[in-house]
């Protein structure tokens, strides 16, 4: 019984002991448990956010940067309304957006009339395409067959090379006559179009400046163009046509393929007056 | 010889023991806390800090949008300018005059050689014709590149347009008693480039 007892007091000595080491310790150990805390709840998932907090603000900021720019961009655009809609109108009319083959042919043709040139074929064919760093367009394209000498053919390139719609020349060939005076030329002009429909993107920014050097000086190389008005058409003689392509037409081509222009599509300037700059003609 | 004799009892001892080591883990624990705590207040304060401002970014983020859309059809017409204003001054650079490559082959034919085919693709041309002599051929070839002795040469600053020139075939036509050449020559189609 004695040893029970001693045995009873044994064990309440070592839990005294504990409660008395915990008794002595509380403050360090409060304290340890605060920092554990302070370690998990803050410390730890502030340095796991903060990078990315940084990084995000960083992003905004340059965001918000290109917004503010893009918005400045468009408030001078919509002062400017007027200087905009001149520009995109000449710029329609130098790379138009449809096919139309029948001003191009007539184009054509008038070039080479006002060159002193003979034109003995004439024939037009869609299809094709090119591509530029700024985008693909489409061709459409004009063969023809001239008679005339070598400065008359000069004039002729020289006609194409200052002609609104823009048109270019992919290689041609010619042959002297027998009277080693004349020469008989055949290429392919083709013309370029390009039909844009945009869309709004709020958060791209605007690469147009219509103050820039480069941009004033385009516009003003497309005024410094000849524009042939096709509501003036010149008749082609019906024996020049000729069969070609799938997308050719016999006869003369206003009876039998009237212009019908797209929906929404500039109509042709029937006074040249009404035109928003000065045309030059050659 | 006197000697220290420690009267404190051994018990007494390590009651001292161990209320310095209380005292010394308090201190440091206090002193632990004190800067943990400072550092979380710093953390914390500069995450908050961010946000705030990340907030204040994305509001004006939010103006400037709301501004823009109320701008879509300028923003529209704008880029389709753009988009064709960007192709066709490409197309104005890259487009090669031919009136040029003319007026420069006028300039380099000597007299007595006559063009009688000529034939133009993408950076080559392939030509025949007559020439009076076989000293006309090899002069008009001179001249295509540029070569002093020449008696034709360039005017326009366009001496390094033609890079190659091959003689195909020569031959004495026995006829007219002129000499019948075929060419083929190689040109740079970016010196017919202007802009």
């Amino acid at each position: 019984m004695q040893e029970e007892v001693n045995e009873k007091k044994g064990i309440s000595f070592d839990t005294a002991r504990l409660k008395d080491t915990l008794l002595n310790f509380i403050v360090p150990l409060v304290a340890f448990a605060v920092i554990a805390g302070l370690f998990m709840l803050i410390i730890l998932p502030t340095m796991k956010s903060l990078p990315n907090l940084k990084q995000e603000l960083t992003q905004k900021e340059a965001l918000s940067e290109i917004l503010y720019t893009k918005n400045n961009v468009l408030d001078r655009l919509v002062d400017f309304k007027s200087i905009v809609s001149e520009n995109s109108t000449l710029v329609d009319r130098v790379l138009v957006s449809e096919e139309e083959p029948l001003p191009l042919q007539d184009q054509v043709y008038k070039m080479a009339i006002d060159a002193g040139l003979e034109v003995t074929k004439l024939s037009y064919s869609s299809g094709g395409g090119g591509k530029t760093e700024a985008g693909a367009y489409k061709i459409v394209g004009i063969s023809i067959g001239i008679d005339g000498n070598y400065d008359e053919l000069v004039k002729f390139f020289e006609l194409v090379e200052n002609a609104a719609r823009f048109v270019q020349i992919d290689g041609f060939r010619f042959n002297l006559g027998k009277d080693n005076q004349s020469i008989s030329t055949d290429m392919r002009v083709d013309a370029p179009y390009l039909f844009v429909a945009s869309q709004a993107v709020t958060d791209d920014p605007i690469e147009l400046d219509i103050a820039s050097d480069d941009f004033i000086k385009f516009v003003n190389r497309l005024k410094e163009l000849n524009f042939y008005i096709f509501s003036e058409p010149v008749e082609i003689p019906v024996g020049i046509l000729v069969e070609g392509t799938e997308e050719e037409t016999e006869g003369t081509l206003e009876e039998e393929n009237p212009v019908i222009p797209p929906e929404g599509a500039e109509q042709p300037v029937e006074n040249p007056s009404e035109l928003p700059f000065e045309p030059v003609t050659p | 010889m006197s000697q220290s004799i420690n009267l404190i009892p051994q018990q007494e001892k390590q009651e001292q023991q161990k209320t310095a080591i209380v005292k010394a883990s308090t201190v440091f624990s206090i002193v632990l806390l004190v800067i943990v705590a400072g550092v979380s207040a710093y953390l914390f304060f500069e995450a908050r800090k961010y946000q705030t401002k990340l907030g204040q970014v994305n509001d004006e983020i939010e103006d400037h949008r709301s501004k823009i859309n109320a701008k879509k059809q300028v923003e529209i017409d704008a880029r389709n300018l753009d988009k064709k204003y960007s192709v066709l001054e490409e197309l104005f650079k890259n487009r090669i005059h031919y009136s040029v490559l003319l007026r420069e082959f006028v300039l380099r034919t000597p007299a007595g050689v006559t063009i009688n085919q000529f034939d133009v693709r993408n950076k080559s041309i392939s030509l025949s014709g007559y020439a009076t002599s076989y000293i006309s051929v090899a002069d008009f070839i001179n001249s295509l590149l540029g070569k002093s002795g020449a008696s034709a040469s360039s005017s326009l600053g366009l001496e390094e347009l033609f890079t190659a020139v091959k003689l195909n075939s020569v031959s004495l036509d026995s006829g007219n008693k002129e000499v019948k050449y075929s060419i083929a020559i190689d040109y740079d189609p970016s010196k017919l480039n202007f802009y």
